[in-house]
């Protein structure tokens, strides 16, 4: 696995320089996605909630980022930092109302957070523009003498963000606390028992869940160089919940290989564009139903197991 | 008599028109094993989650040592060295037998949220600590042979042992243990009991729950009788084996699994 | 004017509060969050507006017809995608009905088109009293509400499958050990909610336009109203749907019309806050 990981890594540095300039922005976009996925992962697989505010966490991040840098002559990087805070704080503070809760009122709340987020962009046009959004944003500034005003030079970027988060999830899962978040996702009533603060836990999941998401939503604004409401709703939440179930919940590898399969199959094969909804939707019902493992846990238990998987827990897996 | 270790103070908790604990009041001695006896829905349980802070309770005081426990969340509880384990049982079951253990031993342990994060030497250190803790663990409870064992796949005798453990993991003062011996043969019976006694030997304070009396008459020191919510009677085994309220509230029950 | 205003504000909350009974009922027997129910209210409009155009019959014909159709499609639903994981965590029912949410979206607009349509209920005119003005219409919907609640409180309490759905909600291992069906009361409520769906989601569609965008609104109130109200209860929804479409019609009329959902959104979380169970809800141990 771990092999197979620094392979991949060596071939997505080497090779976008001998690609087209349309490959390699399709291929930012599916790495884009990936942190995207990477970060509801968390939610679903170590938290096991779903978060359907997330794209207003990516939404809070890239406007906030890109009005620093509009309205305040912030420089890219000197943005990132207060943007991520303010994620951060939004997301530890919807995390300290709704988790506390047993039920299902942090999914209702965050959907409800995201439509808000969304309306207040939408309504406040002095300082965003409101549905018409805000352009153009530029690249970010070259920074240690590397330029990202290319469409390979900002790939990179997205590459080396994507890393960082990777790296920064899997030393979290190690670590003492992310056991203790698997541990509270287990049964948090025991795990309250065996003297594990379980709130604690939960909004700590989510704060980093928020993290790479804002560290995406940093992005977004120079790769799509134009920021616009309509661009954060349900669905882009919805889409990377597909992502992670479909690549497999509770691992760190399964959003990216989601975020690969919907992202970049169909845009590089480009068939089936307007059935995508739908494909989507029931691709998360079939998958949820008779594969909670996802491909990851297809590849692991093989396919003989396929059967007893769709039907028991996925042991470690889910 | 030394100060007791754990006093409940006229505890009370309703569920509705329900009176599952009424007005209980007892203590609990340092270095013994206390039992809690009564008959299926007597109010045991509840009583234990009163005690750990499962549930508040409608009125009434439990505390440890002279330090209030009411009140205080489950993870607070547990930091004040109050164990427990759960009526049919409670483990986390994807995680091995391992895993299950080291998750409790660390939740136990003082370690930086940065040091953790960023793995510096202190939490190494915890790490290596912990892995110890496990062995030992491991073989407190006789299951070092079922190590790397998903939980859910052990039996259940062995899986009530995997509760038993985790509890032992807090490093806790008191123990509370909620029918430990249902749903195993005599034969695991009896080994269970001999690690009850074990473990008080070991100086740590155990309340038992139990309904069925003859498995827990020869383990307790002390034994407390509930009845429909309220304290029936108080005493040693051979008192309570003698009491005539004892033996109707069981006699008047006979329908028990 | 404020009369005017209360009056628009308690037909709203009519609305709002028919829109969330389904939703609520649902949760509170089987603990199932239905994100599909904003789309099951939009389907409800269309396969009314079938039936009328279908079968030529007024609007008020079409009615129960549509709803036993839609009761019939939520039984569907529950039986081949949420049944197969009901048993497993939460999070699986809640991606299953998300999936569906994508799933009857896009089934709309690919066989309906995204143009909006117009239902006519054939009432036309407005009743005035003073000078507060209420169209008939608006009028119609405010009594289908009392009709429908009128109708679901006659089951809960006095038909035998209404209480075996009370007794589900209340303690499911009870309702089991003293020998329902629970899978039956469960599907029970769900035949309930889809026809209480597509009875809102009719009169939304006549009083608005009928197009596969127009569940969405009404869901995201059904989650504020719901858990204002009490999740899974069925007099919170009916009293969180009459608060807030109040609170929506008084803050948008006097203090700003595009920030009236925020109005909404901050007091539902001031409820969670005060007393996370809402308003009417049973505290859960
Ligand atoms: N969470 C609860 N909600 C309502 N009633 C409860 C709850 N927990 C326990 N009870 C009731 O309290 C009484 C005592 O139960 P319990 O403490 O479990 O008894 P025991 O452990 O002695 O068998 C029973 O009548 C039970 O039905
Ligand atoms: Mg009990």
């Amino acid at each position: 696995m771990r092999t197979l990981g620094v392979l991949l890594a060596i071939l997505l540095i080497a090779v976008p320089p001998f690609m087209a300039e349309y490959h390699v922005y399709l291929l930012s976009l599916t790495l884009l996605w990936g942190i995207f996925a990477l970060s509801m992962g968390l939610v679903l697989g170590f938290i096991g909630e779903i978060n359907f505010g997330q794209a207003a966490f990516v939404a809070i991040a890239a406007y906030a980022s890109s009005l620093l840098r509009l309205k305040l002559g912030f420089s890219f990087w000197s943005a990132a930092p207060v943007a991520l805070a303010l994620v951060v704080g939004l997301a530890a503070l919807v995390g300290l109302i709704t988790l506390r809760l047993r039920g299902p009122f942090f999914a209702l709340v965050t959907l409800g957070f995201g439509e808000i987020v969304r309306l207040i962009i939408t309504n406040w046009q002095d300082l965003t523009n409101g549905p018409l959004g805000l352009r153009p944003i530029a690249p970010p500034e070259s920074l240690f003498g590397l330029r990202f005003d290319s469409k390979l030079g900002f790939y990179y970027l997205v590459f080396a963000t994507l890393c960082v988060s990777l790296a920064a999830l899997a030393r979290l899962i190690r670590a003492r606390t992310g056991r203790m978040m698997i541990a509270v996702r287990e049964d948090e009533v025991l795990a309250g028992f065996v003297g594990i603060p379980v709130l604690r836990h939960k909004v700590i999941g989510l704060c980093f869940s928020a993290l790479v998401a804002g560290l995406g939503g940093l992005l977004i604004g120079p790769f799509l160089t134009l920021l616009a409401p309509g661009q954060f709703d349900l669905f882009a939440s919805v889409d990377m919940v597909v992502m992670v179930v479909v690549g497999g919940v509770g691992t760190l590898a399964g959003p990216l290989i989601g975020a690969v399969f919907l992202v970049f199959m169909p845009e590089a094969l480009s068939f089936a564009r307007e059935l995508r909804p739908v494909m989507m939707g029931g691709l998360l019902i079939i998958v949820t139903i008779f594969l909670p493992g996802g491909v990851i846990g297809l590849l692991r238990h093989g396919l003989t197991r396929l059967s007893s998987a769709g039907r028991g827990r996925l042991a470690v897996l889910r | 008599m030394s100060a007791p270790l754990l006093t409940v103070e006229n505890l009370s908790r309703h569920f509705g028109g329900v009176r599952a604990v009424n007005d209980v009041s007892f203590a609990v001695e340092a270095g013994a094993i206390t039992g809690l006896i009564g008959p299926n829905g007597a109010g045991k349980t509840t009583t234990f989650n009163l005690i750990s802070g499962l549930l508040p309770p409608t009125s009434g005081t439990v505390r440890l040592d002279g330090g209030m426990l009411t009140g205080l969340r489950p993870d607070r509880v547990a930091a004040q060295g109050v164990a427990r384990t759960f009526q049919g049982i409670r483990i986390f079951p994807a995680l091995t037998v391992a895993q299950n253990l080291r998750t409790a031993v660390l939740a136990g342990m003082r370690l930086g949220f940065w040091e953790d994060l960023l793995n510096l030497p202190a939490a190494q250190r915890a790490e290596a600590a912990a892995t110890r803790a496990v062995t030992v663990l491991l073989c407190d409870i006789g299951l070092e042979d079922r190590a790397d064992d998903i939980a859910n796949s052990l039996s259940y005798a062995h899986q009530s042992l995997l509760g038993i453990g985790l509890a032992l993991a807090v490093r806790p003062r008191l123990l509370l243990l909620d029918e430990p011996f249902a749903g195993m043969n005599p034969s695991e019976t009896q080994q269970a009991a001999r690690m009850v006694t074990r473990i008080r030997d070991s100086g740590i304070t155990v309340v038992l729950v139990e309904h069925d009396m003859p498995a827990v008459m020869g383990v307790c020191d002390h034994i407390v009788v509930l009845d429909q919510g309220s304290k029936i009677a108080d005493g040693t085994p051979a008192e309570i084996r003698s009491d005539r309220r004892v033996i109707e509230a069981y006699l008047g029950t006979d329908d028990d699994a | 004017m404020l009369a005017q205003q209360l009056t628009n504000g308690l037909v709203l909350g009519s609305i709002y509060a028919l829109a969330s009974l389904g939703f609520t009922l649902i949760y509170g027997a089987a603990r199932v969050v239905n994100f599909a129910y904003g789309e099951m209210l939009m389907l409800g409009a269309f396969v009314t507006l079938m039936v009328m155009n279908g079968l030529g019959l007024e609007f008020f014909l079409a009615l129960p017809l549509a709803m036993a159709v839609m009761a019939a499609a939520s039984v569907a639903i529950y039986l081949v995608i949420v049944r197969p994981v009901i048993r497993r965590t939460e999070l699986q029912v809640l991606l299953v009905t998300t999936g569906l949410l994508y799933v009857l979206h896009d089934m709309a607009v690919t066989i309906w088109g995204t143009d909006p349509r117009q239902m006519d209920m054939g009432l036309d005119g407005v009743l005035e009293i003073g000078d507060v003005i209420v169209p008939y219409q608006r009028l119609v919907v405010v009594v289908t509400m009392l009709a429908l609640v009128g109708g679901l409180y006659f089951m809960l309490y006095h038909l035998r499958v209404g209480k075996a759905l009370r007794a589900v909600a209340q303690n499911r291992f009870g309702a089991q050990a003293i020998g329902l069906n629970v899978d039956r009361v469960v599907s029970f409520a769900f035949a309930v909610s889809g026809a209480l769906a597509c009875a809102a989601g009719a009169l939304l569609g006549a009083l608005y336009a009928v197009d596969p965008g127009m569940g969405s609104a009404p869901m995201l109130k059904s989650f504020v109203i719901v858990i204002f109200g009490g999740l899974g209860s069925v007099p919170g929804a009916i009293v969180g749907g009459l608060v807030i479409g109040l609170t929506e019609t008084l803050t948008g009329s006097y203090i700003s019309y595009g920030f009236k959902d925020v109005f909404t959104f901050l007091l539902m979380i001031g409820m969670l806050l005060l007393r996370p169970q809402g308003l009417l809800g049973a505290r859960r141990s």
